[in-house]
């Protein structure tokens, strides 16, 4: 006993305090911390941390993590704290612990250099088909549909003030201050529209059981802006403005920073998320998904047809072509296929100088990525039937005096039909499935409205199980039609 | 109408299966190709109904002409001579998604432009032919096999043709179904039919046929009456075949 004290104080000693882990998302965007070609990983929150990491003397570590997951994240315990803008909120509060804010937001609408039709949120809300962009879970997504503002959520600021600029899909960006000084600041084709509104405070989030760090955390932000380090670093970012005056040691959110008026009526009205509420919008993300995969399934099969063909009829050249665009299309993920469609395709016409935008809306542009994928597997299911219709009915028809195309359309073509039909059902219900990646490009569907709606409510197990539910009563419907279709039409049967 | 082929010679890869085979069927003959398996019988008549290519010889059927030609070249589908001959297969090949009268009128009203009371008449009157008149709205898959092949000759029977080619047809059908697909076959002989016949079915051949045929490696081995070529051939190896057929 008396060996072992001084022996742990020793090991205590020869072993660096162990790290804490930081989360947040670096696809966010800049400021707040993200990947700068040149210098790595930066970012205003970053410098913040390597502050109080002095401060606590303590090593931080960065963990990658999605905005949208932060706070479930926080509560599983994958990491100690998260601090990734993340907004002092009343359902978030009752949730976490925040720490005492680290900078004062608000925020900024941000037009094209060259509108003229409304340069308020009120203009723009009176201006009839004006679409505003913003990111998923912010309190500016909150802000916009309170004003029941026409939005399209975006994952990250990059994103949204992209299409903004380039394509041309939306009308306007609402986010905070810190990424329209970063991102539209400096853009000539961008302008700000009006005064920054709707304050509030980003703070760190911990898990409520973690009271022991979050003490330690806050007495370090209140160092911090003792000694002017967080101004310094706030003035180095371009972020300090005179708000951030507001931000002296001791300072308490909870009694003085109420979030201003619009804000927190719309926390009150967020308070009661009944079943009433959010069963509407589940369903009518449901019918987004319905036409979705009825969309894009067709345009797989449209495209299938000729595909398969080709692949077996074509010239040699028309048959590599099939072969190519079969091989291409199912050896690419199809989350990159969206990607490209939506947001590539309009910056290639643009450094391409073409006059015509390629800004394609969201639902075409997801009813294009899935088609093309779904027409490649299409094409070889079609072929594979085709292939399986015995040679001899070819035969008996060419001995009947029929033509090659007559004896396709009339009889290997309706019997290769029937031998698809069961794996062409199983395809639909796959693709049923895979819309979902559609959320990507901003497209509303159902599982996008889920994530929505989760992260504004917080119900992620209520809303999770009826959102399941809803996929649910759809394709198992689909699935047993596909295995009925696939005993009916088996070959020992026709 | 008669068949001539003359010097006809095939090889698949390098395997010749059929040698320098000269035949004739006069017209309203029957003539009946026996011969042990792969000695070239059903290739034979896959090459005169032009669904294979020769390589060298020369097919004629009354007036149309089959000439030799590439093999990757080839269509099945390009033959006039279908015009004039109709082919029934061992499998029979119905079209399984159509009923059975639409197996006998596709052929007809797709390709002979017939209007749809035409063909459904012209359709109706075969399959009472072949007595099958009462399953017109059947499924192949509900026929028995002697009733499938039966249907398979009224198609064959709806272009037309004066000349049929008929390739082991009652091979996958269980004895007591034979005579009702053979005894069809000697109706059309009595209408006049030209029918050349592979098969292995002696007694038919001894009652029915004008002419038999010993086939063996790719030639014409021996040609006569039946009696003749079933009860004294001059070949050894026609006697040891029609010995082991009756056993």
């Amino acid at each position: 006993m008396i060996l072992q004290i001084p022996l742990m104080l020793l090991l205590a000693l020869a072993q660096p305090p162990t790290p804490l882990i930081w989360a947040a998302d670096e696809e966010g965007g800049a400021p707040y911390v993200y990947r700068d070609n040149k210098l790595g990983r930066v970012g205003f929150e970053l410098d913040i941390i390597n502050a109080l990491a002095e401060e606590l003397k303590r090593p931080i570590e960065f963990k990658q993590y999605a905005f949208d997951s932060l706070i479930p994240g926080l509560l599983k315990g994958d990491f100690d704290f998260a601090m990734n803008g993340l907004e002092i909120n009343e359902e978030r509060q009752e949730k976490i612990r925040f720490s005492k804010p680290y900078y004062i937001y608000r925020q900024q609408l941000v037009t094209r250099a060259d509108e003229k039709r409304f340069n308020t949120l009120l203009g723009c809300k009176n201006t009839l088909g004006a679409i505003v962009g913003t990111m998923d879970g912010t309190q500016a997504e909150r802000l916009l549909n309170q004003a029941k503002i026409p939005i399209r959520t975006y994952s990250s600021s990059t994103e949204a003030y992209s299409d903004l600029v380039s394509a041309g899909r939306i009308d306007a960006v609402f986010l905070d201050l810190p990424m329209a000084i970063s991102y539209a600041l400096p853009n000539k084709r961008l302008q700000f529209a009006g005064k920054p509104t709707a304050r509030g405070f980003y703070a760190i989030g911990f898990h409520p059981k973690n009271e022991t760090l979050a003490k330690e955390v806050d007495a370090a932000i209140d160092a911090l802006k003792t000694n002017s380090k967080l101004r310094s670093i706030l003035v180095k970012w371009n972020l300090w403005d005179e708000c951030q005056e507001e931000l002296s040691p001791g300072f308490l959110f909870e009694e003085e920073g109420r979030p201003n008026n619009i804000t927190h009526s719309i926390l009150e009205e967020n308070q009661a998320w009944t079943i009433n509420r959010y069963l509407p919008l589940l369903l009518e993300g449901t019918w987004v998904t319905i036409q979705l995969t009825l969309c894009s399934f067709a345009l797989a099969l449209v495209l299938g047809l000729p595909l398969s063909l080709a692949r077996l009829y074509g010239s040699p050249w028309l048959k590599s072509l099939a072969l190519l665009y079969v091989e291409f299309f199912r050896g690419i993920p199809v989350l990159l296929l969206l990607f490209f469609l939506y947001f590539g395709l309009p910056a290639i016409a643009e450094s391409s100088g073409l006059n015509i935008s390629l800004a394609l809306s969201p639902f075409i542009a997801a009813t294009l990525g899935l088609g093309l994928n779904y027409a490649a597997y299409e094409a070889e299911t079609f072929r594979a039937a085709i292939q399986s219709v015995p040679q001899g009915q070819w035969e008996a028809a060419a001995s009947l005096g029929m033509g090659k195309s007559l004896t396709f359309r009339r009889i290997i073509f309706p019997q290769a039909m029937r031998i698809a039909l069961p794996t062409t059902t199983n395809d639909l219900v796959a693709l049923f499935k895979d819309t979902s990646i559609a959320s990507v490009v901003a497209l509303v569907e159902l599982n996008k409205q889920y994530q929505i709606l989760a992260k504004s409510s917080l119900k992620f197990v209520e809303l999770g199980l009826i959102t399941a539910l809803l996929y649910l009563a759809l394709s198992v419907p689909l699935g047993r039609l596909a295995r009925a279709l696939e005993k009916k039409l088996a070959p020992e049967r026709r | 109408m008669n068949i001539k082929a003359h010097q006809i010679c095939k090889t698949f890869g390098k395997r010749p299966v059929l040698d320098g085979l000269t035949l004739d069927v006069p017209s309203g003959e029957t003539v009946v190709i026996i011969g042990p398996s792969g000695s070239g019988k059903s290739t034979f008549l896959r090459c005169l109904n032009g669904l294979q290519s020769i390589d060298s010889g020369t097919i004629q059927v009354g007036d149309h002409k089959l000439e030799a030609s590439n093999e990757k070249r080839f269509s099945p589908f390009s033959s006039e001579i279908r015009k004039v001959q109709g082919m029934i297969f061992q499998d029979f090949n119905l079209f399984p998604h159509i009923s059975v009268l639409g197996n006998v009128t596709e052929a007809p009203a797709r390709v002979l432009k017939h209007n749809q009371a035409d063909a459904r008449n012209l359709g109706l009157e075969l399959l009472k032919k072949v007595g099958l008149e009462s399953h017109a709205n059947h499924y192949p898959s509900q026929l028995s096999g002697g009733q499938k092949q039966r249907v398979a000759i009224a198609r064959a029977l709806a272009m037309k043709p004066k000349v049929l080619l008929c390739d082991e047809v009652t091979s996958s059908l269980d004895p007591e179904l034979k005579h009702e697909v053979l005894d069809v076959l000697e109706k059309l002989k009595s209408e006049g039919m030209t029918l050349l016949m592979v098969t292995h079915e002696i007694g038919f051949a001894k009652k029915a046929a004008d002419k038999v045929v010993f086939l063996a490696e790719g030639k014409v081995v021996e040609e006569g009456p039946p009696q003749q070529i079933l009860e004294s051939p001059e070949n050894s190896r026609i006697r040891t075949f029609i010995s082991k057929l009756m056993s």
